[in-house]
């Protein structure tokens, strides 16, 4: 996404987002709402399945990864290429 | 044809096997094609099941199917992820079903594990295959507590039926708070689905790890075993506990394959309770064990005459049926048994189809159509017909993989690499190995003649001698054990026991008790040796190894 004032590009994790499709393709059944117990989804097992697919990715990356995933599957998106 | 390729109108074995291809997807899970693809229609009927108070329940593969959403979202909920290995410590009950499908379709691995087993028992496969959850029920419970505290990889605990403790979640408390949705894992077809521990000849038991298209692979030696299952009205029942190959891939798995039912029953086999099961769910078609076809036999000779029975075909395995047994059957059945031979890492490979050609009594039978096998000598080379060698199975037949190979045994490489001449798992020229001697007679039927190892079956029951004597030499009174099988004119093969007692310690009928009770405690109750024998010392080689062979020589015990 481009800053409108400086012009640049404000995505300044270009590792992260040459990953995205494939973390979100793991990511995504775990916010299926018909896989769910006492109403909450899996998506507690999302942190342990990146970490696993991706295991050099810190912590923080995971958890970005996560809620970035999270806000595309809520709005019924797909990723798109960087 | 049969569902699976397998040419029914064939009269002879070359034909029958000349036709045969196997059709592996390369996407594919067991609870999708047991389960999931019959459950849309909501009249077809998956399990019946009694238990021994008397309790019925009819389940259709709708109702499996629910469940097992539910369970996968609980077992997801406990952090169970695909590659996850989940124990299943239930006998034949509507749930243990249940577990199995909610297991696959999420990728998680199944360890199924005997309820029979004591504490020691459990704690090593428990521990050595990380289990993350294990679902039990009553009948285990005492013991995974006396244990669980020794498993730092055990997170939760389901308990079933009347299984309830502090630290167990209660199955009918958890299911009904879980989605009954579930959209499963798209598995590849090599992708694992079970672990199943085995009883090694030293050592500790090795775990069989098993494909998700390892059931395919039992599939032509299934449908052959029973005349071209399935046929219109068919009805399956098995008292072959679904912990182990014979429950789950000869009865189980195979017959909801083909979207059709089963009787299950919680309870000890008795031969009049079998006759009389048989009689009221119109059971058609039966894998019996042939220590439980003698019971039968002697129990009632005349079946027909006191039970109204609609049997069409029988299996049997685990050890030699025998001649009287085989003609009982057929006289006052009306069946021709079909003998079959198999191992958990290579199932159904060898056996009978009577409605192709007439089986020759005593013998193991032919190949199976997909499987290629041959008898070779120890440098991996085909022996001459008539001649002893091992029976081996090619990794791969008519150019294909051969689907029915575990992937390897859990943990243990070196292992796996011994299961195999002239290659390894994944090379389709390699020759998976049995450890079985046979003899190929001219018309290519193999006639067994024994293990190539120390192990023995009793009961039907694949026993090792390493664990029994494991146990008894805990006993505070023995310095040292061997074990081995020895003929009995009931169970084929009873387990013996040769006792080295420590210092000071007396032989005498309360220490054969109290041995005895000590592995029926730690093990089985199957696995406690009926025979003690006191002696000085074992014979032993010069690296230190039991000599059970002259054990064995002793009395004609076998092996």
């Amino acid at each position: 996404m481009t800053d409108p004032v400086s012009g640049t590009d404000r995505r300044a994790n270009p590792a992260l987002r040459a990953i995205f499709i494939e973390a979100y393709d793991v990511l995504q059944p775990f916010f299926d709402p018909a896989n769910s117990w006492g109403g909450q989804t899996h998506e507690h097992l999302a942190y342990r399945a990146l970490h696993e697919q991706f295991p050099t990715l810190s912590t923080q990356d995971v958890f970005t990864l996560v809620a970035a995933a999270r806000r595309v599957f809520a709005h019924g998106g797909k990723p798109v290429a960087p | 044809m049969s569902g699976i390729g397998l040419d029914a109108a064939a009269r002879d074995w070359q034909t029958l096997r000349a036709s045969f291809r196997w059709h592996v997807p390369s996407r594919y899970n067991i609870a999708q094609a047991c389960c999931g693809r019959w459950a849309d229609d909501r009249s077809r009927f998956a399990l019946y099941y009694e238990d021994e108070s008397g309790h019925t329940e009819a389940w259709t593969f709708w109702d499996v199917q629910q469940a097992a959403n539910r369970l996968s979202n609980v077992l997801g909920a406990m952090g169970v992820m695909a590659g996850d290995r989940v124990a299943v410590i239930l006998p034949q009950r509507p749930e243990t079903g249940v577990a199995h499908m909610a297991c696959y379709q999420m990728g998680a691995i199944a360890v199924p594990v005997s309820h029979l087993f004591g504490a020691d028992a459990l704690e090593f496969r428990l521990s050595h295959a990380g289990v993350r959850v294990a679902i039990i029920d009553e009948g285990g419970l005492e013991k995974l507590g006396a244990v669980r505290e020794k498993l730092p990889d055990l997170k939760h605990v389901i308990g079933v039926g009347g299984a309830r403790e502090s630290w167990v979640r209660e199955w009918s408390t958890l299911l009904p708070l879980a989605s009954a949705r579930y959209t499963p894992r798209d598995t590849a077809a090599d992708d694992p689905a079970m672990i199943i521990y085995t009883s090694g000849t030293t050592g500790n038991p090795k775990g069989a790890l098993i494909a998700q298209r390892s059931l395919i692979g039992n599939l032509s030696g299934f449908v052959c075993s029973h005349d071209f299952y399935p046929q219109r009205g068919d009805m399956f029942w098995s008292p072959a506990d679904w912990a182990w190959t014979g429950g789950l891939f000869d009865a189980l798995l195979p017959s909801w394959n083909f979207g059709q039912p089963l009787l299950g029953y919680r309870g000890r086999f008795d031969p009049e309770k079998a006759f009389w099961l048989m009689e009221k769910y119109g059971v058609r078609n039966s894998f019996l064990f042939p220590t439980a076809l003698k019971m039968m036999m002697k129990a009632v000779p005349q079946p027909k005459e006191k039970y109204d029975l609609a049997l069409r075909s029988i299996m049997s395995a685990g050890e030699t049926v025998g001649e009287t047994v085989c003609h009982w059957a057929q006289e006052a059945l009306g069946v021709t048994v079909n003998e079959m031979y198999g191992q958990t890492e290579i199932n159904y490979i060898v056996g009978n189809c009577a409605a192709v050609t007439p089986p020759k009594a005593g013998a193991m039978g032919r190949g199976y159509p997909g499987h290629q096998l041959a008898v070779l000598d120890d440098e991996g080379n085909p022996v001459a017909p008539g001649e002893m060698g091992e029976v081996c199975v090619q990794r791969s037949c008519n150019g294909e993989l051969d689907p029915v190979f575990m992937l390897g045994y859990w943990k243990n490489p070196e292992a796996t690499a011994e299961k195999f001449f002239g290659g390894g798992v994944d090379d389709a020229h390699a020759w998976g190995r049995t450890g079985d001697l046979a003899k190929l007679d001219e018309d290519g039927v193999l006639w067994y003649q024994g293990r190539s190892d120390d192990m023995f079956k009793s009961a039907g029951y694949r026993i090792g001698p390493g664990e029994i004597e494991n146990c008894l030499v805990k006993h505070a009174a023995v310095a040292n054990a061997a074990v081995i099988g020895e003929p009995d004119p009931v169970r084929g093969t009873v387990v013996k026991a040769f006792i080295v007692l420590q210092a000071g310690q007396r032989p005498s009928p309360e220490l054969e008790a109290s041995l005895q009770q000590h592995v029926r405690q730690y093990l089985a109750p199957y696995e406690y040796p009926k025979i003690i024998e006191f002696i000085d010392a074992l014979p032993m080689t010069t690296t230190g190894k039991v000599q059970r062979r002259l054990l064995r020589n002793r009395r004609g015990s076998v092996g």
